[in-house]
């Protein structure tokens, strides 16, 4: 075995493991399974070329992780540069009034109000389940600031719900 | 509220409609991805070419079909021609003199005068500059711009916070409030200051200051322009104006075809386009910086304002990249220089006359980032 069919033989069997729960960790950072798709991707990719570089195999996870942020990170950054790229045409017409039916629906909704590093604060933490330690390394960030990020975005998160009427302090005792 | 988040975010992702890719269509990818790094490090030299190209041929006014003509730009001359001054690596770099404008390390602000303090707020901050003897700080999402007394005790808070635009003489700032107005404030020294309103519609953000007492801003996806008469007029070809040189009266921006354009506020003309991204003007107006376009970028040009001639070129090497490069003086740019490799980070110094050095010690890049301050 050559040594460029034994790195993509070592390379796919790793993909193979670790992309459906890096899938699911774009779509949760990005909302959208299009673009999910494609972030994890490029991500997947940036992967495959580095691979002849990446000596701790063991860590591989949190490598891949971090380069989805980061790649997340670098989209959003892309977007919000072109944002103002708007033309004078009216915005799409509203549909109806989506049906909220719970709780869930209603909180999905309202992490679209994050701002990306945020909304990558609350998935680290409450998906991946990583420690503040290791979302800090993830971000690229202190650890003082993924406490101050998360306890904003659950701030905000819980401001939004309150307003939208389907999360009372009640309930919060009884979940 | 955590049972719920994690119940929602686990649910969310059992059920989302993904397609997991294939080995195959992943090394294509990662082919075209590979093929980008080599189109990005040629990109200067398009860049150039276009900016020579478009600014000889297509000229301005004429893309809007209103007969508006560019002034013809000087022909670049033996001795303009680009020279592409290369970086090593940081820590090779000399150190020079430390920044000669204030910036933000972690929760520290060095000032410009060799001091430091803590933050104003004590929080995290995505922009800063000083103004009538305090600062105006905008929070790290934006939400907020608070406008703190030398003491560092909060006087106004604004929402959005966008940051601030200052002018050249460091004396007036303008800014978005909550109604939606736009403020230009003269600040004096025992930090009192005069603010005038403006009602701007859809303003978004005050994009910098121009000759007497007008400022540029962006919303509604167009360049505008208050002029001290209280009238608001657009800009030619752009839709998201970036940056303003008071001195030149010029203003920078992104324009519909998704390149860049440099437009006259004195004459309504654009004067040059580019696909490097315009970031800022020297204070006298003479020189632009201009990046090539990328969510990462590694080539940093220094331009003649008028004409957007290529005076000299930054080039980083591989795994390094450049971040919110801004005017020092006249001559001289500040710019952040992180290497992702070796985690590293410094301030690098660069001239018009192609000097490079480093303007702090190397720190890793793990810990904080640097913040510069705000200038016009």
């Amino acid at each position: 075995m050559d040594r460029d069919t034994a790195r993509e033989t070592a390379f796919a069997a790793w993909m193979q493991g670790a992309q459906p729960r890096l899938l699911r960790t774009a779509y949760l950072l990005c909302g959208d399974p299009h673009t999910a798709e494609d972030l994890t991707q490029t991500a997947l990719a940036k992967i495959y070329l580095a691979w002849h570089r990446l000596h701790d195999r063991d860590d591989l996870g949190g490598y891949a992780r971090r380069v989805l942020v980061n790649e997340h990170v670098s989209l959003w950054r892309r977007a919000r540069r072109h944002r103002e790229v708007v033309t004078d045409s009216p915005p799409e017409q509203a549909g109806e009034d989506r049906h909220y039916d719970g709780a869930e629906e209603a909180l999905w909704e309202r992490l679209s109000v994050l701002g990306r590093k945020q909304r990558a604060v609350v998935v680290l933490r409450f998906y991946e389940q990583l420690s503040v330690a290791e979302v800090a390394r993830v971000l690229g960030v202190s650890e003082g600031t993924v406490k101050s990020q998360c306890s904003r975005a659950l701030a905000t998160l819980r401001g939004e719900l309150a307003t939208a009427g389907t999360w009372t302090q009640e309930e919060s005792w009884t979940r | 509220m955590d049972t719920l988040i994690e119940r929602t975010l686990q649910h969310r992702a059992d059920v989302a409609p993904l397609h997991e890719a294939s080995p195959a269509t992943v090394q294509r990818r990662a082919a075209q991805v590979r093929g980008r790094r080599r189109a990005a490090a040629t990109s200067l030299i398009a860049g150039v070419a276009v900016v020579v190209a478009v600014a000889a041929t297509v000229g301005v006014g004429s893309e809007l079909g209103r007969g508006h003509h560019a002034p013809q730009p000087a022909a670049p001359t033996p001795t303009q021609a680009p020279r592409v001054v290369e970086l090593g690596s940081l820590t090779d770099l000399a150190q020079g003199d430390r920044p000669a404008i204030g910036y933000g390390y972690g929760l520290r602000l060095h000032l410009a005068d060799g001091t430091t303090r803590p933050v104003p707020g004590k929080k995290a901050y995505e922009s800063w500059t000083t103004f009538a003897g305090g600062f105006l700080v905008a929070s790290s999402d934006l939400s907020a711009l608070t406008r703190y007394a030398g003491d560092g005790t909060p006087e106004a808070r604004y929402t959005p916070g966008a940051p601030p635009a200052v002018s050249t003489d460091g004396r007036r700032a303008a800014w978005v409030d909550d109604g939606g107005h736009v403020d230009i404030a003269r600040g004096f020294a025992d930090g009192g200051m005069q603010v005038t309103r403006r009602a701007v519609p859809d303003v978004t953000g005050v994009v910098g200051f121009l000759p007497d007492g007008g400022v540029a801003v962006a919303g509604r996806g167009r360049g505008r322009v208050v002029d001290g008469g209280d009238r608001v007029r657009r800009l030619p070809a752009l839709v998201s104006p970036n940056a303003t040189s008071e001195a030149g009266a010029l203003v920078a921006g992104q324009t519909a075809r998704g390149d860049y354009a440099v437009v006259s506020s004195a004459t309504d003309r654009v004067l040059w386009r580019s696909r490097l991204l315009v970031t800022g003007f020297s204070s006298d107006g003479r020189y632009a910086l201009g990046l090539a376009d990328g969510s990462a970028p590694r080539t940093l040009a220094l331009l003649d304002a008028r004409t957007g001639g290529v005076v000299r070129t930054l080039q980083l090497p591989r795994h390094t990249r450049i971040y919110a490069p801004r005017w020092e003086d006249a001559a001289h740019v500040l710019a952040i220089v992180v290497d992702s490799r070796g985690q590293r980070q410094a301030l690098v110094r660069f001239g018009v006359d192609g000097s490079l050095a480093r303007a702090t010690a190397v720190t890793s890049s793990e810990e904080h980032v640097y913040i510069l301050q705000k200038t016009p």
